[in-house]
């Protein structure tokens, strides 16, 4: 029998029985060997390390203004627009925009803005996907019909046009789109659920908690949820990658988080009027964009690696 | 078959949505400043918004499955005619777009596969993720802010020069040129990676190993054998595609000032001109249904195995 990942069979027999069998070899559980596999991969280290110190300047967006740039994100200097970067004062290091407000300081509020957008609709989708997908694929059968025809349904509407008429209607704060985007674009992750529900569940442990009387829900919460679980960490890490580059180009687009509220996206919008006049206002809130996107998705792909069985033999 | 029930939860879906909206279509169209009650009651009425709602759905649903979307609420023009505008200007980007996509994305993924863990592949794999995660439209604005701008190589926007010929093929390139390559990005990226998981995977199988045993040359296994099995997925991917991208790329269209589709559809949701928005919201998602029940039928024919289950 194969040893399943997380959750052991021996946890739904008796303790008698657990007695009887023989010692069982100490061996790594696969979040031990994942871990392992992370601290020799340098690229996911490196990511995550870039990402970490991201959330940790987002977080520290009031202190740094406050007490280092000395200069809050809505100040303004209309005399003096368009400040080119420079070293001499901290709150210009990467210019200052069309209403002489600066950049840097922008910036950093604008992280706090895309990466709860990010974190917070993720979390929606995942909350539904895995509810949804674990449900239906174990239960298959009428809730299996219904989940599959929203999900066809909702995947036969083209993304952008759906969010472009959504967010011109319900015309969203922060909030409204963290609750927009998630409740729209979970169908992908609770696929993937499903997916790997449907195969869990044939599976002998599984088979062996159901001959023994355990109850669907305990047996999805006890085995298959911790089975599924590092498949959602990957596909978190993949999927607030793309909701920041969704909201970003909504935001670009004046229909996501609309000024004075900076986000990377609006920044953009403000620099697009006038290119050849702030060509530095383009660079940095795209780098910062791509830099989060690029390090969330290599984070996935690291996890993904480390955290697939498939790859122990080799 | 079950394509016909997704159709009408789309038609669905997107008539609540559009009646959800804060806002009255006739103060839209006709300005809240001159017009009285009796006048808003009349037009209602003239529009069919004092029906119940189930009644606007099914006349509404009645009238685009006879393919008649109605009017614009701002251009009084038929919404239909203005698709057949805009839709040619999308399908030139769309097909180019797709082109190099497949032009550059397959070959790429091949190669790595082929060179698996040596250099060349780490390069096409660092490129297949920063395609990925680089924003479209951050991409568009530094191609205008050093190709057009600063090196005055390619044109800022538009679909032509003004007061140049409509025949000038080297000017229109000269603009298609910023939007294609834009959107062919994340296609490439995303290709070259599937590419070359495919094609690993396919190399593995006995068929490549007899293949290799008979003495072929490496090419040929690669080209012949393996790539051939490898594309199968692939070729039926190609029809979704066309069909999401014929909606339109929304941000590098309003980017380029490119007057396609996607910027139609951006103007006519930002002045909540709803019969557009509905238009190519439907137009769009039959379009996809259409390249699934496609892709379904292609598979069963080209690969026995599906056919068995």
């Amino acid at each position: 029998m194969t040893t399943p990942l997380a959750a052991t069979p021996a946890a739904t027999l008796t303790r008698p029985a657990a007695e009887v069998a023989p010692a069982r070899r100490p061996t790594a559980g696969i979040w031990t060997n994942a871990l392992q596999r992370i601290l020799r991969d340098r690229v996911t280290l490196i990511a995550g390390a870039v990402l970490l110190v991201l959330v940790l300047l987002a977080l520290l967006a009031d202190v740094l203004a406050d007490h280092f740039f000395q200069y809050s994100f809505t100040r303004q200097d209309l005399l003096n627009g368009y400040t080119k970067p420079t070293v001499s004062q901290p709150a210009f290091w990467f210019g200052g925009d069309d209403l002489g407000r600066s950049q840097i300081v922008r910036l950093l509020y604008g992280a706090r803005v895309s990466l709860a957008v990010g974190i917070g609709a993720a979390f929606i989708n995942l909350t539904i996907g895995l509810a949804l997908g674990m449900a239906s694929g174990y239960t298959r059968g009428w809730l299996d019909d219904v989940v599959q025809f929203v999900i066809s349904t909702l995947n036969s509407i083209p993304t952008l046009p759906l969010l472009l008429i959504v967010s011109v209607l319900f015309q969203p704060g922060p909030v409204t789109l963290v609750i927009i985007l998630g409740l729209l674009l979970w169908p992908n992750a609770s696929l993937f659920v499903r997916g790997q529900t449907l195969s869990l569940r044939e599976r002998e442990f599984i088979a062996a908690g159901r001959v023994s009387g355990a109850s669907d829900a305990h047996i999805i919460v006890r085995h298959i949820l911790p089975n599924v679980l590092p498949l959602v960490f990957v596909l978190t890490a993949i999927d607030v990658g793309s909701l920041i580059l969704i909201e970003s180009a909504l935001s670009f687009l004046g229909l996501g988080i609309t000024p004075p509220t900076p986000s990377w996206g609006n920044m953009l919008t403000n620099a697009a009027q006038d290119l050849s006049r702030g060509p530095w206002l383009v660079y940095a809130p795209g780098a910062c964009i791509f830099l989060t996107v690029l390090c969330l998705y290599l984070v996935g792909d690291g996890l993904r690696d480390a955290l697939d069985p498939r790859l122990n033999r080799s | 078959m079950q394509a016909i029930p997704t159709f009408f939860g789309i038609t669905l879906l997107s008539f609540t949505v559009l009646r959800l909206a804060p806002g009255d279509p006739i103060l839209i169209m006709f300005g809240a400043g001159n017009l009285s009650a009796q006048d808003i009651a009349q037009l209602r009425s003239a529009y069919g918004l004092d029906q119940p709602l189930p009644i606007q759905y099914l006349s509404w649903l009645a009238h685009v499955l006879q393919g008649d979307f109605g009017r614009s609420f701002l251009y009084k023009r038929p919404v239909i005619e203005m698709i057949q505008a805009a839709l040619p200007n999308t399908l030139i980007l769309a097909v180019l777009a797709l082109l190099c996509t497949v032009i550059i994305g397959v070959p790429l993924g091949v190669v790595a596969a082929r060179f698996r863990g040596t250099w060349v592949d780490q390069v096409i794999r660092i490129f297949g993720v920063i395609g990925h995660a680089i924003p479209a439209f951050w991409f568009a604005l530094l191609w205008i802010l050093f190709l057009s701008v600063q090196f005055r190589l390619f044109p800022v926007g538009g679909m032509l020069t003004v007061g140049k010929d409509n025949a000038d093929i080297p000017d229109r390139l000269a603009h298609l040129a910023g939007p294609v390559v834009t959107l062919s990005l994340a296609g490439i990226a995303n290709y070259s990676r599937y590419m070359r998981a495919e094609t690993l995977e396919v190399l593995g199988q006995d068929y490549v190993r007899t293949a290799r045993a008979k003495g072929l040359r490496e090419s040929m296994v690669l080209f012949v054998h393996s790539l051939r099995n490898a594309l199968l997925p692939l070729v039926t991917a190609i029809g979704t595609q066309l069909a999401l991208l014929l909606s339109g790329a929304v941000v590098i269209e309003q980017v380029f000032s490119w007057p396609g589709m996607g910027r139609m559809t951006y103007e006519a949701a930002r002045s909540k001109d709803y019969p557009i928005v509905m238009a190519v919201v439907v137009l769009t998602s039959v379009m996809l249904l259409v390249s699934y029940i496609l892709r379904d039928v292609a598979y069963g024919l080209v690969d026995p195995r599906v056919r068995r289950l």
